[in-house]
């Protein structure tokens, strides 16, 4: 275990990339760039307010808070801004990042293995950290000086900061095996954006704590007035603190053992390592179309993954998809159960009758769990072009290619996950429900509920809805493979996929039905009236909207027979599709070169 | 038998259309030195990219002391040091920092490291200035540190892509002075360059290409032999009191197509058959030979004759 501790030490004190990141960014230039940046962040906020100083509610506020607290407020709330904008932009060397441009051939040929490149880079962060909060201090000072900060509570925020910090590098590295730079660091920004955002919303207590911001404006809530606003008055700053420091631990491991496992490494042949993209037609094509989605390939990051320790690959099979499989599972299990508990409280509050409103919640929370899991398995067992002929070892000799791993564990994903749908409810209505007198699952008609008809007929529901979810699944999975035997990396091909089901299936029939509905009074619409109901069941969601009552337009029993019909069609296009591709990839990229005979 | 240092083996690479190299198949013994020369566009980047593992053939294998760069490229990337034709470094470094980068980048351990720096330097010529930043460099200097670079793992191949480039005669002469040193300590090296006399001077084999092809490949004597023009150009002093007679007899037989007096020499074109048949000429009818000198052909020569300037 010492030596261990010991070995990971090293890893930190002795890695190239922390000693080359020092170097890079300690320099005059970067400290007046960072200092600018930390001074606009920190006096923005100030500015909106001085701006707004005469309305009435602003003062209130102001008028409820110390200069002290407010002050540090803003210079935590800063940092953090900065951290969130300037650390993605860093690790995707896009912005005062070490460009590896010119050398990172020699980086990669040194034969580092990932992690300690990576590892290095995270690193390397803390000094970025560093000096964020060196250029602080004059005004930690001045807050001190003023007074009304809790110097304990502000330690504790740089401590969380020190964590975001160090989340948000893991996170984009992370991101960034999957995608390109730019698209990373855009993914991270927004993806932070959006939850410090909810973060900052004044919730008893927060769930979304993984970014810094609840535990950052708790202090402030707490010191308004009560009921100002009608703000809920959250939990005590330790609460948040806590929770925060622990959502972000566990995405950081998570961010962590990622990296460790990395992305299943196949060589993008036309670009052979990394460099020029070079594949017929090429030339062309990037005169006409700069954007290129179908060569876009993951960052640089990825391309260290072939230096990789041998010792897993000899059970690659078995262990990548065997754990996404087992993961997965654990992941449905794990919301089933949180399900269930969050649905036993009503139960128990209200004793049994009392809990019939949340039945059709149940349900659909049920089928909710089984549609993002769904997704969520055909997103992970599926690969782009270069590794979807790889032939891995599953174990011992038996060997098998990724497109066949892949589309093993989609189907015994699918089913596992179908079956757990059926067994949900009865094992919770055996369990739970039936204890308390009332069932989630009998045939109709004498329980009813005046909130939702899910509670009528669930087992006829389900077996309606069912196959629904599971062929749109089904169809999503096969147009993310068609389309990944066309490009390099996945979140291109699941860009094309959102683009195709989403706006050609989901969206598209409901908006013929809108036209048609909306402009009667031309001919064409008027002609196409008696296939309208057809053209917008077409769609799962109209389907979904239909059953769940939430369109009077279109009678619950209506059949979904263009549903079927449509979706076989587009399941078969996409199958042609893939063997299409597939024999022309399969000559591309075959997985070992030819037997040479010396 | 022991293994080749390298063997290619029908190596074919495309880049779009573009046949980048085209079935190359060679093979290098250990301790030995390569020179690979070529125009312009012959393929010769590509085709050490692939020997070093950083582009994938479309068919063929490379091996490097038996091990495939294309199923266990680790092993080769351990096994070679190459030096790039671009000079690529991290900002703000020094040379020491510098080679305690790459150092450390190899995995050469903290306290094996300033030894190993010492000993590159020393090598490189570098010592004493471990604390130049590397922005400011010369280009031979620059060419030095990416050598020792290079070098800092004590790779047994080595593969330098233009080393020579854009340096001056002075630097030149060193570098190949470096060079020879590596190749008497038993390092195969393979090298890629335009300086043909370079080439010429410290390479055991030599191998040309020209549209992606291996065109000639072998021993420099061995090329002579085959590919160089069969006439030689033989220059030959003799005392002054003989030398209206012996640039008579000189003139007289068929065999020696051309007599002229340069330089204080008797300077004639026979064919390479015909050499020892002038000599004897002379010695027939007593005239003392001070100097007898044969014109090798150069490697330019050589490479003109078997190259059509054609790129890919």
């Amino acid at each position: 275990m010492i030596a261990l501790l010991g070995r990971l030490r090293n890893q930190f004190r002795d890695s190239p990339t922390y000693g080359r990141d020092r170097a890079s960014l300690f320099s005059g230039g970067n400290f007046g760039i960072i200092g600018l940046l930390l001074n606009a962040m920190v006096l923005l906020p100030m500015m909106l307010l001085m701006l707004e100083m005469n309305d009435r509610e602003i003062r209130m506020f102001l008028g409820a808070l110390e200069f002290g607290q407010l002050l540090s407020l803003i210079l935590a709330g800063g940092t953090a801004g900065l951290i969130t904008l300037l650390v993605p932009l860093r690790m995707t060397t896009l912005f005062m990042g070490p460009r590896t441009g010119r050398y990172f051939d020699q980086i990669v040929l040194s034969g580092i293995s990932p992690f300690r490149f990576l590892i290095g880079k995270v690193t390397s962060q803390n000094l970025f950290l560093g000096i964020c909060l060196f250029m602080m201090i004059p005004y930690v000072v001045l807050s001190l000086t003023v007074g009304g900060i809790d110097l304990l509570t502000f330690l504790a925020c740089i401590i969380l900061l020190w964590v975001y910090s160090i989340m948000l590098s893991l996170a984009t590295l992370w991101t960034c095996l999957y995608m390109n730079e730019v698209l990373a660091a855009m993914f991270v920004i927004a993806g932070a954006a959006i939850l410090g955002g909810f973060g900052a919303v004044p919730f008893g207590f927060n769930p979304i704590a993984v970014t810094p911001f609840p535990a950052l404006v708790q202090s402030l809530y707490t010191s308004l007035p009560p009921n100002f606003f009608g703000i809920t008055q959250p939990k005590g700053f330790w609460v948040h603190f806590v929770s925060c420091l622990t959502g972000m631990s566990l995405i950081s491991l998570l961010a962590l053992l990622a990296l460790w496992v990395g992305p299943l490494y196949g060589i993008i042949k036309e670009n052979s390592t990394f460099g020029e993209v070079v594949r017929p037609g090429d030339s062309r094509r990037k005169r006409l179309f700069r954007l290129r989605p179908h060569i876009q390939r993951p960052s640089e990051i990825a391309f260290f993954y072939q230096n990789r320790s041998d010792r897993l690959g000899r059970i690659e099979g078995l262990w990548r998809w065997g754990g996404s499989l087992t993961g997965l599972t654990a992941l449905l299990c794990f919301a089933y159960a949180c399900m269930s508990a969050i649905f036993l409280i009503p139960l128990g509050m209200a004793g049994g009758r009392g809990a019939i409103d949340w039945i059709g919640g149940f349900h659909i929370m049920n089928f909710v769990i089984y549609s993002v899991s769904l997704i969520l398995a055909g997103f992970i067992f599926c690969h782009p072009l270069n590794t979807t002929f790889l032939q891995l070892p599953v174990f011992g000799r038996v060997r098998a290619s990724t497109a066949f791993l892949d589309t093993f564990c989609f189907i015994l994903f699918a089913a596992i996950s179908t079956g757990l749908l059926e067994l949900v409810p009865r094992a919770f209505d055996l369990m739970f429900a039936i204890p308390t007198g009332i069932s989630v699952m009998y045939p109709g008609g004498a329980e009813r509920s005046s909130m939702s008809s899910v509670g009528f007929y669930p087992v006829e529901f389900m077996a309606r809805l069912t196959p629904i979810i599971l062929i749109s699944a089904l169809t999503i999975y096969a147009l993310l493979r068609a389309l990944c035997l066309q490009v390099w990396v996945k979140s291109m091909a699941t860009v094309g996929v959102i683009g195709l089901y989403g706006m050609g299936l989901c969206a598209g029939p409901v908006i013929i039905m809108e036209a048609i509905l909306e402009f009667q009074h031309l001919q064409f619409f008027r002609d196409m009236r008696p296939m309208m109901r057809d053209i917008a069941t077409a769609s799962p969601v109209m389907c979904g909207a239909v059953m769940f009552g939430e369109d009077h337009r279109i009678p619950p029993e209506t059949p979904f027979g263009s549903f079927y019909i449509v979706h076989t069609f587009v399941i078969l296009l996409a199958l042609v599709s893939i063997y299409l591709s597939s024999r022309k990839v399969r000559k591309l990229y075959l997985a070992d070169p030819p037997e040479v005979k010396s | 038998m022991t293994t080749p240092a390298v063997e290619f083996f029908n190596v074919t690479k495309t880049f779009d259309d573009l046949v980048a190299v085209n079935d190359v198949s060679l093979s290098l013994p250990r301790g030995k030195t390569l020179g690979l020369i070529g125009p312009n566009g012959a393929g010769k980047t590509t085709l050490l990219r692939i020997l070093v593992t950083l582009a994938r053939p479309d068919c063929g294998d490379v091996r490097i002391n038996g091990h495939s760069a294309i199923r266990d490229p680790l092993m080769v990337r351990q096994m070679l040091g190459f030096m790039p034709a671009e000079f690529g470094s991290p900002r703000n470094l020094n040379i020491g920092e510098y080679l305690d980068y790459f150092g450390c980048l190899h995995g050469v351990s903290s306290k094996e490291r300033p030894k190993r720096i010492r000993e590159v330097c020393e090598l490189t010529d570098l010592t004493g200035r471990e604390q130049v930043m590397v922005k400011g460099l010369s280009t031979g200097n620059r060419q030095r540190l990416l050598l020792a670079k290079t070098l800092l793992h004590d790779p047994d191949l080595l593969v330098l892509d233009e080393p020579a480039s854009g340096l001056d005669p002075r630097a030149r002469t060193e570098l190949r002075e470096i060079v020879r040193t590596l190749a008497s300590m038993g390092k195969t090296i393979i090298i890629s360059s335009h300086i043909l006399p370079d080439i010429e001077d410290f390479s055991d084999r030599i191998s040309i290409m020209e549209a992606g092809r291996l065109v000639i490949d072998g021993g420099l004597n061995e090329l002579r032999e085959t590919h160089a023009s069969t006439t030689r150009v033989v220059r030959i002093r003799v005392p002054e009191a003989d030398w209206d007679r012996a640039k008579k007899l000189l003139g007289e037989p068929a065999e020696i197509e051309s007599v002229r007096e340069r330089d204080h020499f008797i300077e004639l074109s026979t064919n390479a058959e015909n050499v020892n048949f002038t000599l004897g000429i002379l010695l027939e009818h007593d005239i003392r030979v001070l100097q007898f000198a044969e014109d090798e052909p150069s490697l330019e020569e050589i490479f003109m004759r078997t190259t059509a300037g054609k790129v890919t």
